[in-house]
């Protein structure tokens, strides 16, 4: 369960009660050129889906509202299980957003977004990057405490822009634009001192320990952090 | 189109500020210079003077007590010992004094309850004194007969005439009673019990109904001044309400008016893009003056709502994303330069627009990101909003900000 893939396509569990949906997503996985996502298991409930095939998933995405039934509650129980979870809803306040990330997901899809964002998604959760997307970017501008830098990369990211057009926009002292590969720091280090902040769950330990080792916070700016854990 | 008469009646349910042409300077919203002082409710007033009435009787009434009739006691109590001295009478006289006055400064006594208990006491009392006096009825020591009334007046402070005259009443028959009954009717003594009753009835009476009167006058005064102060409020609450219908229905002239002449007179091509999208910032315009005063917790997110649903009507995909943030109060002309440039954002967009908002409590930033194409963006319509824009390829980036009082810009 949850184990590092790399080396072979990525297996998710899929918890999802419209089946337009779930043939959707499956049209998705099935269109990318790498292969890179397959689904496992797929359902309208959670016990249903992670009883069979699906407890082996390195990703579970989850859809917040099934049969009419909110289940924001069932994220951290799933996160301290140590699935990484995904969530995929059109519930897209930045408060429930805010408050889904707090529980420990690992991310949170906007249903509205397209089929490269989906996969490189669920991509980078299923190896632990600190991957962000728009809908997150408004619960993190008022989660935790950022730098301007930070604050500004995140605000054009949920504004809609992309990297290179958010680095255009955040030039340097000098006048010079900043480059893709800064804005994107800016945006791991914002989502890695979130997860410092939020449920202690094995998601973001991972996450934090990559984080650490990549740079791009010090672990004495995570108080419980715990590298062993992760 | 909506008529001016159905623009007005929704101008009138709330006196707004005046509405601007967008690109001109927005005027503050119309405080009148003159509104009148706050009066003092007719009850206060009322009940003060009522107070300063009780006030004199009681007064008047202790200080009589101890000052005359303390006196006539001790002196009783020297010559004749104690138990023919009164003092006993004196001393609950005393505590029903007190427990009168006591009782109507607290606004009670209005019932039967108080004059029920204290006036038989007071006239048991008064027959007492003058069967006990020493030197015999309407003599120096038969006080209680004339000190009664005062007591009387407090005990009856909150209760109408007709009951203190019956105590009075009751008081002097009593007392003519014993006068004839111990054989000291004489013709000296009936006419020096009615000058006495006249004399001690005459004062408290004047105090009880000069109290009235001067209490009712107040009243009456109090009642005038609101009455003016109200006519006032409701004649310059007319004039702002009349002010903001005449300079909402200018501005919705201003907005309309010169596209719907053109259109009616042909100078005007609705195959023409600028011209379309002139009439589409126009309809949201108007569809945004028609909520701006409605009472909603976040006014901001409920214009650019409708601003959204416009657009949506014209068959543009808009994705209006919950806002980051509480949105802080903000006035209707700050509000206006956030929104304005997304309307023109709007209205110049193809197919699809993403607009979302960034609030804390010192700053909002409301952008737009759309397959638009816009040559000039509106110019800001608030100084303390700013503005900036970028095309890249065919989508638009659009962005007002507006900085609160209590903020630093970054």
């Amino acid at each position: 369960m949850a184990s590092s893939p790399l080396d072979r396509p990525i297996r998710i569990a899929l918890i999802e009660d419209t089946d337009v949906v779930v043939e959707g997503v499956r049209a998705w996985l099935a269109a990318d050129p790498q292969g890179r996502v397959v689904i496992v298991a797929a359902g309208d409930s959670i016990e249903a889906v992670l009883t069979g095939p699906g407890e082996s998933a390195d990703v579970v995405v989850l859809d917040l509202e099934l049969d009419g039934t909110m289940v924001t509650d069932r994220v951290a129980e799933l996160s301290d299980l140590g699935y990484r979870v995904v969530v995929f809803s059109v519930h897209v306040k930045p408060l429930v957003v805010q408050a889904v990330m707090n529980a420990g997901a690992c991310a949170f899809l906007d249903k509205r977004t397209e089929r490269e964002q989906f996969v490189d998604t669920v991509v980078a959760v299923a190896q632990d990057w600190p991957y962000v997307t728009p809908s997150m970017a408004g619960g993190l501008l008022q989660g935790v405490q950022l730098s301007d830098r930070e604050r500004q990369a995140l605000q054009y990211l949920f504004q809609g822009m992309d990297r290179d057009s958010i680095a255009r926009r955040l030039r340097k002292p000098d006048g010079q634009p900043l480059s893709a590969t800064t804005v994107k720091t800016y945006i791991e280090r914002a989502r890695a001192k979130f997860a410092a902040v939020g449920r202690p769950c094995r998601s973001n330990y991972a996450l934090l320990a990559r984080c650490v080792e990549d740079g791009l916070i010090r672990p004495e700016q995570v108080d419980d952090y715990r590298p062993g854990t992760a | 189109m909506l008529s001016q008469s159905a623009l007005s009646a929704r101008a009138a349910r709330q006196p707004v500020a005046g509405q601007p042409v967008p690109g001109q300077p927005v005027p503050s919203e119309p405080v009148p210079s003159d509104l009148p002082a706050m009066t003092e409710s007719v009850a206060t007033v009322e009940q003060r003077y009522d107070r300063a009435g009780l006030w004199v009787a009681i007064v008047v009434t202790f200080g009589w007590y101890l000052a005359g009739v303390a006196p006539i006691v001790v002196d009783s109590w020297l010559r004749y010992g104690l138990n023919a001295s009164d003092a006993v009478t004196w001393l609950l006289f005393a505590v029903l004094g007190v427990v009168a006055a006591v009782v109507v400064l607290r606004g009670g006594g209005r019932g039967p309850a108080l004059p029920l208990v204290i006036c038989p006491i007071l006239l048991a009392g008064s027959v007492l004194g003058s069967l006990v006096s020493p030197d015999g009825v309407l003599g120096h020591f038969d006080w209680p007969f004339t000190m009664v009334g005062w007591f009387a007046v407090l005990a009856l402070w909150r209760r109408r005439l007709p009951g203190l005259i019956a105590f009075y009443a009751a008081n002097v028959m009593a007392s003519g009673v014993i006068l004839a009954t111990l054989g000291e009717a004489s013709r000296v003594n009936v006419g020096r019990f009615i000058a006495l009753c006249c004399g001690i009835s005459a004062l408290q009476i004047t105090v009880f109904c000069g109290s009235r009167m001067v209490t009712a006058m107040a009243r009456r005064g109090a009642e005038a001044a609101d009455e003016l102060a109200r006519t006032r409020s409701m004649n310059i609450a007319a004039e702002v309400v009349q002010a903001a219908r005449r300079s909402r229905y200018e501005t919705i002239t201003g907005t309309v008016a010169h596209l719907l002449d053109g259109l009616a007179g042909g100078q005007l091509d609705l195959t023409d893009r600028a011209v379309r999208q002139e009439v589409a910032v126009a309809v949201t315009r108007l569809r945004r003056y028609l909520v701006e005063s409605d009472e909603v917790p976040d006014q901001l997110w409920h214009e650019l709502q409708v601003c959204a649903d416009a657009a949506e009507r014209q068959g543009i995909a808009v994705d209006l994303v919950a806002p980051a943030g509480l949105i802080p109060t903000m006035p209707v002309d700050v509000r206006r330069a956030l929104t304005e440039p997304i309307i023109a954002a709007l209205a110049a967009t193809a197919t699809k627009a993403r607009i979302t908002v960034v609030a804390s409590p010192g700053e909002v930033v409301v952008a737009i990101l759309a397959d638009a194409r816009l040559d000039a963006p509106p110019p800001s319509l608030h100084g303390a909003v700013e503005s900036s824009h970028d095309a890249e390829g065919e989508m638009l980036w659009l962005q007002a900000r507006w900085i609160g009082p209590s903020a630093s810009p970054s």
